[in-house]
């Protein structure tokens, strides 16, 4: 094919750019320009004292990413910054192959052939439709430790434990913010997941049982490698999804008046209120673009991992 | 052959009881939720799992004929019979709150549906009176509390109780139902008291007729009413000596007036205007009730029955040994018999000359499950529920109208055309995801101070800010929905309307819109659960509470003055009912848009 001048593709397609300039200019206004005014923001002292200056505060260079990334004694990283790195660590790990886990066991379970499957499914996704800041305040009324559904079920009906534990104190809270996010999020990887099965043709099954392949030998060589597509998009997702998770531990904890614990702050609570709350906008900026270089490196890792399977139309 | 057909059954039922097991899983925080909705907070807070009943106390004795009735706070109206059982007459649980009067013959019971009227010996019943003006809002909450008949006249006290407490605070906007309403003979009402008319509270707690005059027992102390003028002739209050700060109970022998509140009892000698404290020991808590004979103040209170002797001035605590340990609420004195209703429902004979035997003793059925539908009633009169509802509403349309427009567009766009740019643009599209909002945030946020600062328009607390932050957020990922529904969209008929001379714009608008119409509604009802759930922008952007959105306005039922889990799990279940029901609406559409993307994308 010959080469096009550039002139003539854009003005042959001239009606794309119609299509799509009002989205153009929205994204410029409240991506792009806040974007570029955050990066810059993040080398100055903007604080609740000079506010008012705007972008003409007062220019600290490299200040605010030494204090967040070496000084463990700053404004910044005082609040629980490391802790709450940790957190979301052990959280998005633990949230994003839980929510594939459960998801992938439910869409198994849904992938046969029975009456009322139709059923099941609309009512497995149920929870994923609950808004996260009433999981949240459920899950929150649920975790209490003497009027609270889950202390009751594990002491008084079941016996499991001898003493009621307390949920929304101490290292138990992790788990108190981890286990509702995944009871949140499983539906979505269960219709994913379930898409992807539906895909796999029957005739591969039907091969593998010729030849004598248990069912966990066909889940995995037929099952699991088939979905990888799916799954490597819903890693994608949750990664992603997941340190940037601030609804369920904001509305769960105090209402957002009050600091989650050592055990319950993600990173993004805890940037929240280090900036809103104490007025350190810039350190605060500092830290997001922190975030999402690590954010970017991790995509980029991988799609080095996936880019084989994975084909993302661009 | 045969054992490979077992094992498969055995494997589906295995499966089969693994699958409910997760549903039920999954499910149940749902419905803890609505079911804690319904129960009352004190039951929240004290640990109880299910419902509780409500009371049924006996609230009221009355004799008709030769016969004792009684009616009970749940609705229920008994008669003891000759043969010491207990006969049903009337029960309909919606009428709470029992008082009872005889006229002609016939029991007048007032509740909090109005006054009813039985015949003792047809059981016929008859609503004479309908509360029918009562707001919708407030019937749940009217109690009578009692009904008194003077000179051909009949008084009934009314009062809006606030369920949660029971405490004696009126709703706004309730005024008027509340105090002492006048019936005439026939029931016509003629009239009513409240403060206005020097009553000392509209809550009235009991009232007796001495024949002449009405003694009402109040907070603050008691009126005196004259059935003739209609108007207060006295009071007696703290200043009288009355040193409790409610008279719950009235008795009238003779010219003697005794009242009864908390733990005292005082003798009022109407024609000396004497006060006098009977001395009662300190060990009687709460009194409920009082009756009174020449010789005797009998007294119920909520650890028993206590009579008091005022010839030597001393309470006969013999009378009260363990299994006569009653929350008593109400006693009727009648000849030798002194009938007792309690808080449980248990109905008491005490024989007087019999040194105070039980002479009979019957149990009514318990009170209804208490479930509190007001709770849903409730949490739009605690907060202004309302308000943050149609915030939430009209910021989430707003944001699918403008975004939708936006990402169709767009999304045509991108599933049509192979421009120069394409390639960049959708990059960017997606890896808008790896930036967090927060990053976003900040600079937004000090841009509106600034905008506002020099050109002094508001777009924090706005509709218009959150809006349009709103509405551009959450087009990249409606972009990559709806570029695969256009995908999927054979684009041979464009073609043909292309060569047809159709233009751009009228393919788009005329062919490419209809066919993708459920892929965008779908879309749009993404954006609408996406917008529903958004909580950061909406904490630093809209800080005003006339601006809240639902999620920032449920955050006051948990605040320095109360603790309601029952209205927040209310709130919290109206707050999913619109996207429930919306996922209803558009599941099949929604799930079919959300899986295209990522399967095949």
């Amino acid at each position: 094919m010959a080469t096009v001048s550039l002139k003539t593709r854009v003005y042959k397609n001239r009606h794309a750019y119609y299509f799509i300039l009002p989205t153009l200019l929205g994204m410029l206004l409240i991506h792009f320009v806040p974007m570029v005014q955050a990066v810059y923001m993040s080398f100055l002292g903007l604080n609740q004292n000079t506010i008012g200056l705007y972008l003409a505060a007062p220019f600290v260079g490299f200040e605010h990413y030494k204090d967040i990334l070496f000084n463990p004694d700053s404004l910044i990283r005082i609040s629980g910054l490391s802790e709450a790195a940790r957190n979301t660590f052990i959280y998005t790990i633990v949230v994003t192959f839980g929510t594939i886990f459960v998801g992938l066991i439910v869409a198994l379970m849904l992938n046969r052939k029975f009456k009322g499957v139709a059923v099941f499914r609309t009512l497995f996704i149920l929870s994923w439709v609950v808004p996260q800041y009433v999981t949240g305040l459920l899950w929150n009324f649920m975790w209490q430790r003497d009027v609270g559904i889950v202390n009751y079920i594990l002491v008084n009906v079941t016996g499991l434990l001898n003493e009621k534990p307390f949920w929304l104190i101490g290292p138990n809270t992790l788990w108190a913010i981890i286990i509702p996010t995944i009871w949140r999020g499983w539906p979505f990887n269960m219709i994913m997941l379930l898409a992807g099965l539906q895909n796999i043709p029957e005739t591969y099954y039907d091969a593998a049982k010729i030849d004598g392949a248990s069912t966990l030998q066909q889940f995995r060589y037929i099952t699991w490698p088939l979905l990888k597509p799916v799954w490597a998009i819903l890693i994608f997702f949750g990664l992603i999804f997941n340190v940037y998770s601030f609804n369920i531990v904001y509305m769960m904890f105090g209402l957002g008046a009050g600091y989650p614990g050592e055990w319950g702050d993600l990173l993004m609570t805890n940037i929240f209120r280090a900036t809103f709350s104490a007025w350190r906008y810039g350190a605060g900026a500092a830290a997001c673009v922190i975030l999402m270089i690590l954010m970017i490196t991790i995509v980029l890792i991988w799609d080095r991992i996936f880019q084989d399977e994975i084909t993302v139309q661009k | 052959m045969k054992s490979n057909k077992v094992r498969k059954v055995v494997k589906r039922v295995v499966i089969d009881f693994f699958m409910v097991g997760a549903l039920i899983t999954t499910l149940f925080p749902i419905f803890w939720m609505v079911f804690t909705s319904l129960k009352s907070n004190n039951d929240i807070l004290v640990g109880h799992m299910g419902f509780t009943r409500k009371a049924n106390s006996i609230s009221t004795i009355v004799k008709a004929g030769d016969k004792i009735h009684f009616g009970s706070e749940d609705g229920f109206i008994g008669q003891v019979n000759s043969d010491n059982t207990i006969k049903s007459i009337f029960d309909v649980r919606k009428y709470r709150g029992m008082s009872a009067v005889q006229k002609d013959g016939n029991i007048l019971f007032s509740h909090s549906y109005g006054v009813s009227s039985i015949d003792p010996f047809t059981d016929k019943q008859k609503l004479l009176v309908d509360y029918e003006n009562v707001p919708w809002k407030y019937r749940h909450n009217i109690r009578s509390t009692k009904i008194v008949s003077v000179n051909g006249k009949f008084y009934v006290g009314k009062v809006l109780v606030k369920t949660e407490s029971e405490e004696e605070t009126s709703y706004k906007g309730a005024e008027g139902f509340e105090g002492l309403q006048v019936f005439n003979e026939s029931m016509r009402a003629i009239g009513s008291l409240d403060t206005a008319d020097n009553l000392l509270s509209t809550t009235i707690y009991d009232m007796q007729s001495d024949g002449q005059y009405l003694w009402i027992a109040q907070p603050g102390g008691v009126s005196v009413l004259d059935p003739a003028t209609d108007k207060v002739i006295a009071q007696y209050t703290e200043e009288d000596g009355l040193t409790v700060e409610s008279i719950k109970s009235i008795s009238i022998v003779g010219k003697l007036v005794y009242v009864a509140g908390l733990n005292k009892v005082f003798k009022i000698d109407f024609e000396a205007d004497k006060v006098t404290a009977l001395l009662l020991p300190p060990v009687i808590p709460q009194i409920n009730a009082i009756v009174a004979d020449s010789e005797n103040v009998f007294i119920g209170s909520s650890n028993g029955f206590y009579v008091f002797d005022l010839k030597n001035d001393q309470i006969l605590t013999k009378y009260r040994d363990q299994d006569v340990y009653w929350n008593i609420r109400s006693m009727r004195i009648d000849g030798n018999d002194i009938w007792i209703g309690t808080d449980n429902g248990t109905v008491i004979k005490l024989d007087k000359s019999d040194d105070y035997q039980v002479g009979f003793r019957a149990q009514i059925r318990t009170g209804a499950y208490d479930i509190r539908w007001e709770n849903y009633l409730d949490m739009w009169e605690n907060i202004s529920f309302g308000t943050y509802l149609k915030n939430s509403i009209l910021i989430c349309s707003i944001t699918v109208l403008f975004s939708l427009a936006l990402s169709t567009m767009a999304g045509y766009a991108l599933s049509r055309f192979r421009f120069p740019g394409s390639v960049l643009f959708s990059t960017s599209i997606l890896s808008v995801n790896m930036i967090p909002m927060l990053l976003f945030l900040i600079p937004v946020y000090l841009m509106f101070i600034k905008i506002y600062d020099v050109t002094g328009i508001q777009f924090i607390g706005t509709y218009a800010g959150i809006v349009f932050v709103y509405s551009t957020f959450f087009v990249p990922m409606s972009i990559w929905i709806l570029r695969s529904f256009f995908v999927s969209i054979p684009i041979d008929i464009e073609e043909a309307a292309r060569i047809d001379g159709c233009s751009r714009w009228g393919v788009f608008w005329r062919i490419a819109l209809p066919l993708a119409a459920p892929g965008i509604i779908a879309t749009g009802i993404y954006l609408f659960l996406v917008a529903w759930d958004e909580l950061m922008f909406a904490t630093i952007l809209l800080p005003q509470e006339n601006s809240f959105t639902i999620p920032l306005g449920i955050k006051l039922f948990i605040g320095n003055h109360q603790n309601r889990f029952d209205l927040i799990m209310a709130a919290s279940t109206v707050a999913t009912l619109p996207v429930l029901i919306l996922f209803f609406l558009v599941q099949k559409w929604f799930i079919k848009g959300l899986t295209a993307g990522a399967v095949k994308g």
